[in-house]
């Protein structure tokens, strides 16, 4: 009979697992990407419109994947790929008080294959809180008042995100356990495309909205001064569209939801950054690369419309 | 066609001074925008005493007509076609499943900013996505004697009723009137489910079985 009181181990014995990223001198240690692109560079960006036939506006995100090493099985660096779709504007629930405006609600969802960590199928506060922060971005340019008692839907269903960090320093910990830098990339990229989906739908906006993100890369731990890397004055580098795997030591970064033609600001989330010159330098550094997405998103639409007239003529 | 010919929304048309913001436009900073996807159209607005008194040109965006998804709302003066889906003693539920827009013609067309309503005239009845509910009450079915309505006497459930949205109503429903000749029930089923055709304007006659029932039917067109 089995000795149920105590927890004892496996019978046979085991192994602690060792990764390869751990051994000082593996033969073939994985090494972290590196950024290629400038500074001030963005991925490049596909978006595509009305790819969900059902919904009354839709579409699609996919920032370039990084190149794929033969040497591992895992994928070094992490993209982005999404999906938008808006349902409405549909008559308000039966219980619903009476709207003068149009009720926008969002759903972000992570599949639960789209990072390294499994995520669940109902929705944790992660997601919670991009909803939120995507909602109020898209409230500053619909025009809700052409749209009493409807609400509109926007499910954002996110196949790939992007990771926090490099995947080989998971198992470190350390410096680089600060989590969540990942995030701002995936809220810029539903801003964009949610703003997309619903141009595509056909509701009123007083203009596009894109999303962009900066952030402040300080020097690799442990590195001395000159190690060819740029200084802003701010105690590292601002970079656009940072790919969080490819820096290891990400301080601050700022994500915004810009609307060009008026030059205002509808989302701001800024995490680390303690002086103002920090906030002020990723802030700008995140505009610019909204208005870069921006072209992308007016080409898209471009295209879109071009389509749709197309078929009626 | 060429890519000049498309306008996203933001892109700037002319000063609001200039002419007056039909659909798909918005006034920001003194410009009339649009802000909707689509191709520019200028039309001469017709004068009535609400208008201004430039009565110049009115500039819209209509959104690509290929679509069925364009978003169309019941508004104040739309012409609906609802089924009626219950009857109570004051009133009638139905679910609204087309309408056309009422015409920017037969409107005033108000200089606020953002309050002309999202659509484009055409007088074709256009299929909602999905159904809206209305609500007919009894004393909004006919424009005369209007206290000695039954219900019971002019719709029955299942038929098809055009209607005029006369108030977007509370947290229920549009409230929608049958009240003058071109309006009331356009398609009726008899008790025993056969198709009826009109005979007046209050009664329907089921051809089948040769049986009258009451409706309140509206004028053919």
């Amino acid at each position: 009979m089995a000795d149920r009181r105590r927890n004892n181990g496996p019978p046979g014995g085991s192994k602690p697992l060792l990764y390869s990223c751990m051994i000082k001198s593996a033969p073939n240690k994985p090494t972290r990407p590196t950024r290629t692109r400038k500074p001030d560079e963005l991925r490049k960006i596909y978006l595509k419109t009305g790819i969900t036939p059902p919904a009354s506006g839709s579409a699609y995100l996919e920032l370039e994947s990084p190149h794929h090493s033969p040497t591992f099985l895992l994928p070094s660096s992490s993209a982005l790929k999404l999906s938008v779709a808006v349902h409405g504007p549909r008559p308000l629930a039966r219980s619903a008080a009476y709207s003068p405006h149009l009720a926008l609600s969002c759903y972000v969802k992570f599949t639960p294959f789209a990072t390294r960590h499994r995520r669940g199928y109902l929705r944790d506060p992660t997601e919670k809180d991009l909803s939120t922060q995507l909602e109020t971005a898209l409230r500053g340019v619909i025009i809700g008042e052409r749209y009493p008692k409807t609400g509109v839907d926007v499910c954002v269903t996110i196949l790939e995100g992007e990771e926090d960090r490099w995947w080989a320093e998971e198992p470190l910990g350390g410096a680089a356990s600060v989590g969540g830098w990942g995030l701002f990339g995936v809220l810029a990229g539903c801003v964009t495309a949610a703003s997309a989906a619903l141009v595509d739908a056909g509701i009123d906006c007083i203009d596009l909205v894109s999303g962009g993100v900066a952030a402040l890369v300080a020097r690799p731990l442990g590195n001395g001064d000159d190690d060819g890397k740029r200084d802003d004055g701010v105690g590292g580098e601002v970079v656009l569209d940072p790919n969080p795997t490819e820096h290891e030591n990400i301080v601050a970064a700022c994500v915004v939801a810009y609307v060009a033609s008026k030059d205002e600001v509808t989302l701001l989330w800024l995490r680390g950054g303690s002086s103002s010159e920090t906030s002020e330098k990723l802030m700008d550094g995140a505009v610019s690369a909204a208005l870069a997405s921006r072209g992308v998103l007016e080409e898209a639409l471009k295209e879109t419309a071009l389509l749709k007239f197309s078929e009626e003529d | 066609m060429s890519n000049l010919d498309i306008l996203l929304p933001g892109a700037l048309l002319v000063p609001a001074g200039k002419a007056t913001p039909g659909p798909g436009t918005h006034i920001q900073n003194n410009q009339i925008t649009a802000s909707v996807l689509g191709r520019a159209s200028t039309a001469k607005s017709s004068l009535n005493s609400t208008t201004r008194s430039k009565g110049s040109t009115s500039v819209s965006v209509l959104r690509p007509a290929s679509r069925q998804t364009a978003p169309v709302l019941p508004s104040v003066g739309a012409q609906v076609y609802a089924k009626v889906t219950s009857l109570q003693r004051q009133q009638a539920t139905c679910s609204i499943h087309a309408l056309v827009p009422p015409s920017a013609a037969a409107l005033p067309r108000l200089d606020s900013d953002v309050s002309s309503t999202p659509t484009e005239g055409s007088l074709e009845p256009r299929a909602l996505a999905t159904s809206f509910r209305g609500i007919i009450r009894s004393q909004d079915v006919r424009a005369t004697e209007k206290d000695k309505v039954k219900l019971g006497d002019c719709f029955r459930v299942g038929d098809v009723v055009r209607a005029v949205v006369i108030s977007l109503g509370d947290q229920g429903g549009y409230y929608l009137s049958t009240a003058g000749n071109e309006y009331g029930v356009v398609i009726a089923w008899s008790e025993a489910g056969n198709g009826c055709v009109p005979v007046s304007w209050r009664e329907v006659l089921d051809e089948k079985t040769g049986l009258r029932e009451a409706r309140k039917v509206a004028k053919p067109i």
